[in-house]
C-alpha cells in the first residue's frame, strides 16, 4: 500500500490526526513512518472487526513502532 | 531588521555564489571549511572559482546590493552585517566571524543574545532514548531559566533540545547550514516555524541557499562562537558535534559533555571529551552554576513530573516503571496485552515515558 492509498484506506476524524500530527512533531516520527503507524492500526481494527479506528487502535500502532526503532537504535 | 553594509552584503552573496565550488574543493576529508571563508574577497574567488574566475567577478559586477537588501526587507528578513550595531559581539572572537548575518524570527532576540550568555547544546543525529531525555531536559531547564538556547536544528539532540527549549518557554536560536528560510531537514518543519515563533533561526547563506555538505560544519563555529559555553549531549568520535567543540575550546570558551555508557558508541565523543578536561554535566543546575558562578542563578523551578488525567494510564505508568516487558505490565494491572500497548503508545507518544537502551521503561524527569 503506497501513501497515496494508505490516505484513501486509512481515514483518521479530526480529533484522531491532529493527535497522530502531534505526536509525530515530539518523537520526530518520518512521513512514510507516520504512514505505516497508520496502516498497522488500520490492521488492528480489522483484527478487532471494528470499522472505525479508535485512538487505542493509535496508540497501539505506534507502541510497535517504538519497539522497530528500539531495535535499529543505538 | 536589515543593517548591513555593502562589502559585507558582496561578501555573503559572494559565498552562496561559490557554495557549489566550495562543495567540491572541500569533498577530500577536510571538513572545516573556515581557512577559505577567512580570505579576503579576490583571493576567495582564485581559490573557490577554479576556472569560473571570471564568472565570479561577472557575479560580483552584476550584483545590485541595493536590489537585495530590499528583497531582503520586503521578505521580513533580518539581515545584520559585522559593522551593525546589533551583530552579536562574541562572533567578533572568530578567526573568520560571517560577514552577514540572515536570520527568520523575532529580531528581539539578539539583544537577548547580548545580555543573556547562552548555551550551545549539540550531538548525534541518532540519539538513544537517554540522549534524548537528557537533551529535553536540559533545553527545558535552560529555556525555563532563561538561557537562550544555541542549536543546529538537525535530527536527534539539536532538535530535542529546542523543543525542550520551547516548552520551558525558552529563547532558541537555531544556526543553519542553509539559508535561514529553507528548512533542512524537511521533518523539522514545524520545529523550523516554533523556533522562528520564539526565537531566530541564523545563517551566514543568504535566504533560499540550499544547504552543502561544507556549510554544516562552518556553521559549526557560528554556534560555538554565539555561546559562552558548548554542551555536547552524545556524540560517536568522530563527529561534527566535535567540531563545534573543537571551535568552542579554540576560542577559549567552556566545553562541557554529558556523561554517557562507556560502552555505548554514543558516549565515546562525550567521554572522551570529559577526559580532556571538558566539564561534566549532569544537570541544568550545573550549566546554571558554571555559567553564572555556583548558586548565583537558581534553577528556575519546572512542574514535578507530570501525571496524566486518566487512572488507567496511571496505573501503567507506575507498572511501566518496575517491570520490563508488556507481558509483565499487563500482569500488573490485570488487562490485556494490547490494552497495555495501547497505554504505552499513548504514554510514550505523550513524553511520560522513554525506553531504557536494554528493555523496559522509565519515567522522565520533567
Amino acid at each position: 500500500m503506497d501513501g497515496r492509498l494508505t490516505h484513501k484506506q486509512v481515514s483518521l476524524d479530526a480529533h484522531l490526526s491532529a493527535r497522530l500530527l502531534a505526536v509525530r512533531d515530539r518523537i520526530a516520527l518520518s512521513g512514510r513512518g507516520h504512514d505505516r503507524v497508520l496502516r498497522v492500526a488500520r490492521t488492528i481494527a480489522d483484527l478487532e472487526g471494528r470499522d472505525l479506528l479508535t485512538a487505542e487502535d493509535l496508540d497501539e500502532a505506534l507502541s510497535y513502532r517504538l519497539d522497530a526503532w528500539q531495535r535499529v537504535g543505538a | 531588521v536589515i543593517d548591513a553594509c555593502d562589502p559585507c552584503l558582496r561578501r555573503a552573496f559572494l559565498i552562496a555564489h561559490l557554495a557549489p565550488r566550495i562543495a567540491g574543493l572541500l569533498s577530500g576529508g577536510e571538513r572545516k571549511a573556515t581557512g577559505l571563508l577567512a580570505l579576503p574577497e579576490n583571493e576567495l574567488v582564485s581559490a573557490a572559482a577554479g576556472r569560473r574566475v571570471q564568472q565570479a567577478f561577472a557575479f560580483l559586477h552584476a550584483l545590485d546590493v541595493d536590489r537585495e537588501r530590499r528583497r531582503l526587507a520586503m521578505g521580513g528578513f533580518i539581515a545584520i552585517c559585522r559593522h551593525g550595531d546589533a551583530y552579536p559581539a562574541l562572533l567578533e572572537e572568530l578567526a573568520d566571524p560571517p560577514a552577514v548575518l540572515f536570520g527568520v524570527g523575532k529580531a528581539a532576540t539578539l539583544s537577548v543574545l547580548a545580555e543573556e550568555p547562552a548555551v550551545t547544546v549539540v550531538g548525534t543525529r541518532r540519539a538513544s532514548p537517554y540522549g534524548t531525555e537528557v537533551a529535553y531536559a536540559l533545553g527545558r531547564g535552560l529555556g525555563a531559566s532563561g538561557v537562550p538556547v544555541v542549536s543546529g536544528l538537525a535530527l536527534g539532540i539539536d532538535g530535542t533540545s529546542h523543543r525542550g527549549c520551547l516548552d520551558g518557554g525558552g529563547v532558541p536560536v537555531a544556526v543553519v547550514g542553509s539559508g535561514p528560510d529553507v528548512v533542512y531537514p524537511r521533518r523539522h518543519r514545524r520545529l523550523h516555524e516554533r523556533v522562528r515563533e520564539a526565537g531566530l533561526v541564523l545563517s551566514e547563506l543568504p535566504p533560499g541557499t540550499e544547504p552543502y555538505r561544507w556549510s554544516f560544519p562552518a556553521r559549526n563555529r557560528i554556534m560555538a562562537g554565539l555561546a559562552r559555553m558548548t554542551l555536547v549531549v552524545e556524540a560517536a568520535d568522530p563527529s561534527g558535534s566535535l567540531i563545534t567543540a573543537d571551535f568552542a575550546k579554540d576560542l577559549g570558551r567552556c566545553v562541557a559533555a554529558v556523561p554517557g555508557r562507556i560502552t555505548s558508541s554514543l558516549a565515546q565523543g562525550t567521554n572522551n571529551l570529559l577526559k580532556d578536561g571538558a566539564t561534566p554535566i549532569s544537570g541544568t543546575a550545573d550549566v546554571l552554576d558554571e555559567l553564572f558562578g555556583v548558586g548565583e542563578r537558581a534553577l528556575r523551578a519546572i512542574e514535578s513530573p507530570r501525571t496524566p488525567d486518566d487512572p488507567f494510564l496511571v496505573k501503567v505508568l507506575l507498572a511501566a516503571d518496575s517491570c520490563d516487558s508488556v507481558q509483565a505490565i499487563a500482569r500488573a494491572c490485570g488487562v490485556p496485552t494490547a490494552r497495555t500497548r495501547a497505554a504505552l503508545g499513548r504514554l510514550e507518544a505523550d513524553g511520560y515515558l522513554v525506553r531504557r537502551d536494554l528493555g523496559g521503561w522509565e519515567r522522565t524527569a520533567r
